[in-house]
């Protein structure tokens, strides 16, 4: 319903534009009073203008494709690039000045920019990518609406804008700060206590396998990858190959800062552990993750961080 | 982050084509020739200055005590135009001018262009206002353009700058750029002709003085002038017509009237010449062609090169009797005027012989002859007049009627406090005009007449009983009048002596109330009334000289009716029961 309420484009008068009005007033007025037909002449000609900065900018508008590509890890309170495809599908027409709002859903409920890219010009037929800085304040869904276009082209009277909606979805991994694995720390940890694990670093090549989303590129085998025309990356383990097991502890409490302090810290020893090269497994009051390593492991542990919420019972 | 003004302040030279719009905005005021040479030579320094500094300005180009200095300096010339006289649209050109001039050597970054654009429209707008120069309409589209431009540019530039993307500017700088915005401009040019003859003509008039002024129109030569449209008349400077005469003695200064445009109607509000249309003159008038019946008497010979008028008129001396010349399509309209058709944005070069030798004010006074057969009753014809004139007169006409009449009642009422023996003269003058077969106002009284006189009085504040004692007297003498003879008595009652006297007074005194209208329409029916019911009651009775029986329908018909008239309050309340009693007893009257 409210997309169907929404208008189509909207309009609204910058500074300039305002004053245009007032000339535009002042000038059908002096008009009016004295019937000069240069008067009238001039009023039209402003009225043209009127009419003409809306065809231009409607003209600057009118075929725009937006297309969001959202990084494929996101943490909370660190910096991303959000890479915006700006599309011009017209064929003889070029597109100026355009400026792409990415809108997303907070925690209230209500629309909110989350960032905002510009374009001077795209030619017919073509495209421009730019990026926006995005740094997410919390953990969790991560819900875009959609893109606000908008281009103050021809005469910077009026931005005119056009809403496009692209829902998607981004899970925002816990905060993760720098933590230092000693070399010597043990099996199992639970989050504020003694770590006890395996010793060493993984730097043992264990073999290659494909690469799977969140690999670090320094590590693909590239004679392989040629070899297979895929990618594959190496395979590193520690040299004792150690298996660590974090635990948080969910049960019996309350959603504050306490527990997302114990969340990031968790967080912060999965990305660091997986990081060493060991095999990492979460446990928690309710649920156990079994220890693996890699980038998948990364993404299955921190994604779970990433939407776990205490267990009150 | 809000979009809604501009907030990036670009410190990039102007784009030239804000130089074109300057140049443009200012040559419409030019054109006016309305500007002091001061301002045009300010002005033309500032737009060379900036021009030649356009990349590397210099320091007190930016300096603001500078250029606040120049701006006050600005103010107060424009002042000074003010008080010498001139008017305040031609004091406002020459603060745009100059300011426009300032706004160029300002080279301070600046947040919009706008306000440049928007001084060059507020130019057009005041040349609009000042001129009638063929000149405008091309400069104007010129404006159009240049304004387009700049815009565009400025409006691209302070975007990517805004977006940090400097580096992009001259990549959105194309020809593909400048051929949107010169379609654009055209489009726009188009557009504005279109909304030109689509916008309604209205002409409020609301706002006039002698400092905001109505419309400031210049002396010139047009096809019609509008005399309701005019609030101040300017002298228009601009150069009509070079004059030399080849052959016959030049005219003196006292004689030098060289006739181009003359109107032959005014409709109240406009002059204007009827019938409207031109006819061909046959001929080539390159080549010379023959004016009137005698085209070789001619006593003057004139080389006239006439400048661009509205009206493509040909001025000439005299009579003229031959003209040649660079004229395409020579045409000529029912007053005699002469008009270069197509041609009156164009510099006319020819030679007109005349003859000077013109009737004066006695040979017009014995000239007897007859208007020409083909549109002689033109000239004969009285210049209709506009409705507005005849609803003027009627209301005059009606305000001199109510003026009599109130004049009527004031004679009639001092009359009552003089000496009896005036009456008795009047009586007497009356009968003299009784003699002489003329109406006789004075002596028409009756009983009724005192009656209702005596609610006059009253409410003249004057005594009622002194007021229908002499009135009785009087209605007693007129009664013995009305006896004399039946056939006068009958002539003069049924004439109108209620209209005259008694039922007039129920009329609301107009001096003393501000009755509405139709109150006082309400009131003239029941008084019609009233005289038509007292005429079928009073005459017959007056015929017969014996008392009648009252008509019980009419007296309660009556009294209705001065009820009525005692509700709305438009008699004295008493006068208006005596009325009431007056009809209740018609009897009484024989």
């Amino acid at each position: 319903m409210r997309r169907w309420l929404r208008p189509p484009r909207r309009l609204s008068p910058t500074r300039a534009g305002w004053c245009f009005f007032a000339l535009i007033f002042g000038v059908g007025f002096a008009a009016l009073n004295t019937g000069n037909n240069l008067l009238y002449l001039v009023l039209s000609l402003m009225l043209a203008f009127l009419v003409l900065s809306g065809v231009l900018s409607e003209s600057a508008l009118r075929a725009i494709e937006v297309r969001r590509r959202v990084p494929r890890e996101l943490y909370a309170e660190r910096d991303a690039w959000v890479g915006i495809e700006i599309y011009n599908r017209q064929r003889r027409v070029v597109a100026y000045a355009l400026v792409v709002e990415d809108r997303w859903i907070d925690v209230e409920g209500s629309e909110r920019a989350a960032g905002r890219c510009f374009a001077l010009r795209i030619a017919p037929e073509g495209h421009e990518q730019r990026s926006y800085k995005l740094r997410p304040e919390r953990r969790g869904e991560l819900a875009f609406a959609g893109f606000v276009v908008s281009t103050r082209f021809p005469f910077g009277l009026f931005s005119k804008s056009r809403a496009f909606e692209a829902p998607e979805h981004a899970l925002v991994y816990p905060a993760v700060d720098a933590v230092p694995i000693p070399r010597n720390f043990g099996g199992a940890r639970e989050s504020g206590e003694t770590v006890r694990g395996p010793r060493g670093a993984g730097s043992e090549v264990g073999g290659v396998r494909e690469f799977a989303r969140g690999d670090t590129p320094r590590r693909i085998a590239w004679r392989a990858s040629l070899r297979s025309r895929s990618l594959w990356v190496r395979e590193t383990e520690s040299e004792h190959q150690g298996e660590v097991e974090v635990r948080l502890r969910t049960a019996g409490r309350p959603a504050d800062s306490g527990f997302e302090r114990d969340v990031r810290g968790s967080a912060s020893e999965v990305f660091a552990l997986l990081e060493r090269g060991l095999r990492v497994g979460l446990r928690t009051d309710r649920e156990s993750l079994a220890p693996d390593a890699g980038a998948r492991q990364r993404a299955r542990l921190l994604g779970y961080l990433a939407r776990v919420a205490p267990d009150l019972r | 982050m809000s979009r809604r003004g501009f907030r990036v302040a670009v410190g990039e030279p102007r784009p030239t084509s804000a130089w074109l719009l300057v140049f443009v905005a200012t040559a419409t005021l030019a054109i006016t020739g309305q500007l002091e040479p001061w301002a045009l030579a300010a002005t033309g320094a500032a737009f060379a200055i900036s021009l030649w500094r356009r990349t590397g300005a210099f320091a007190w180009q930016t300096n603001p005590w500078l250029l606040n200095a120049l701006m006050m300096g600005i103010t107060t010339g424009t002042t000074w135009v003010a008080l010498q006289g001139q008017p305040s649209t031609v004091a406002l050109a020459h603060f745009a001018a100059t300011t426009q001039g300032l706004q160029l050597i300002d080279a301070r970054p600046r947040k919009t262009e706008f306000l440049l654009v928007a001084l060059a429209l507020f130019q057009v707008v005041l040349a609009a206002n000042l001129t009638d120069s063929v000149f405008f309409t091309p400069l104007l589209v010129a404006f159009v353009f240049a304004a387009v431009w700049t815009l565009v540019v400025h409006t691209l530039r302070s975007e990517a700058l805004e977006a940090g993307q400097a580096r992009e500017i001259p990549r959105a700088f194309t020809p593909g750029l400048a051929r949107t915005a010169f379609a654009a401009s055209a489009v726009a040019v188009l557009l504005a002709m279109l909304l030109f003859v689509a916008l309604p003509r209205l002409q409020a008039s609301v706002v006039r003085g002698p400092l905001i002024g109505g419309a400031l129109a210049a002396s010139g030569f047009s096809d019609r002038v509008e005399l309701g449209a005019l609030g101040r008349i300017r002298s228009d400077p601009s150069v009509v017509m070079r004059v030399e005469t080849l052959e016959g003695r030049p005219p003196g200064s006292a004689a030098a009237y060289w006739r181009g445009l003359a109107f032959d109607t005014f409709d109240g509000r406009t002059w204007s010449i009827t019938p409207p249309e031109r006819t061909l003159v046959p001929g080539s008038a390159e080549g010379g062609v023959g004016l009137g019946l005698d085209p070789d008497r001619y006593d003057l010979v004139q080389r006239i090169v006439r400048e661009p008028v509205e009206a493509g008129v040909l001025f000439r001396i005299g009579d003229p009797r031959g003209i040649q010349g660079t004229i395409r399509r020579l045409e000529r309209d029912a007053s005699g005027g002469l008009y270069a058709a197509s041609q009156a944005d164009e510099r006319i070069r020819y030679t007109v012989r005349s003859l000077r030798a013109q009737p004066d004010d006695d040979d017009l006074r014995d000239d007897r002859a007859l208007p020409p057969r083909r549109g002689g009753e033109r000239l004969l014809a009285r210049a209709p007049l506009s409705p507005a004139v005849g609803r003027a007169r009627g209301a005059d006409r009606r305000g001199r009627e109510e003026r009599r009449r109130a004049r009527a009642r004031d004679r009639a009422l001092p009359d009552e406090e003089r000496p009896l023996h005036r009456h008795a003269a009047r009586s007497a003058e009356g009968r003299q005009l009784a003699a002489r077969g003329l109406p006789v106002p004075r002596a028409r009284r009756s009983l009724r007449v005192l009656r209702v006189g005596d609610g006059g009085a009253r409410a003249r504040g004057r005594p009622a009983r002194t007021a229908r004692e002499r009135l009785r007297g009087r209605a007693h003498q007129r009664d013995r009048q009305l006896r004399r003879g039946r056939a006068e008595g009958r002539a003069r009652v049924g004439r109108d002596p209620l209209r005259a006297r008694g039922l007039g007074a129920l009329r609301p005194d107009a001096r003393r109330s501000a009755r509405p209208r139709r109150t006082a329409a309400l009131v003239h029916g029941a008084d019609r009334r009233l005289r038509e019911r007292a005429r079928a009651v009073v005459v017959p009775a007056r015929r017969r000289l014996r008392p009648l029986r009252p008509d019980r329908r009419a007296q309660a018909r009556l009294a209705r009716v001065v009820r009525a008239q005692l509700r709305d309050g438009c008699a004295g309340s008493r006068g208006a029961r005596a009325h009431l009693a007056l009809r209740a007893r018609p009897a009484r009257v024989g």
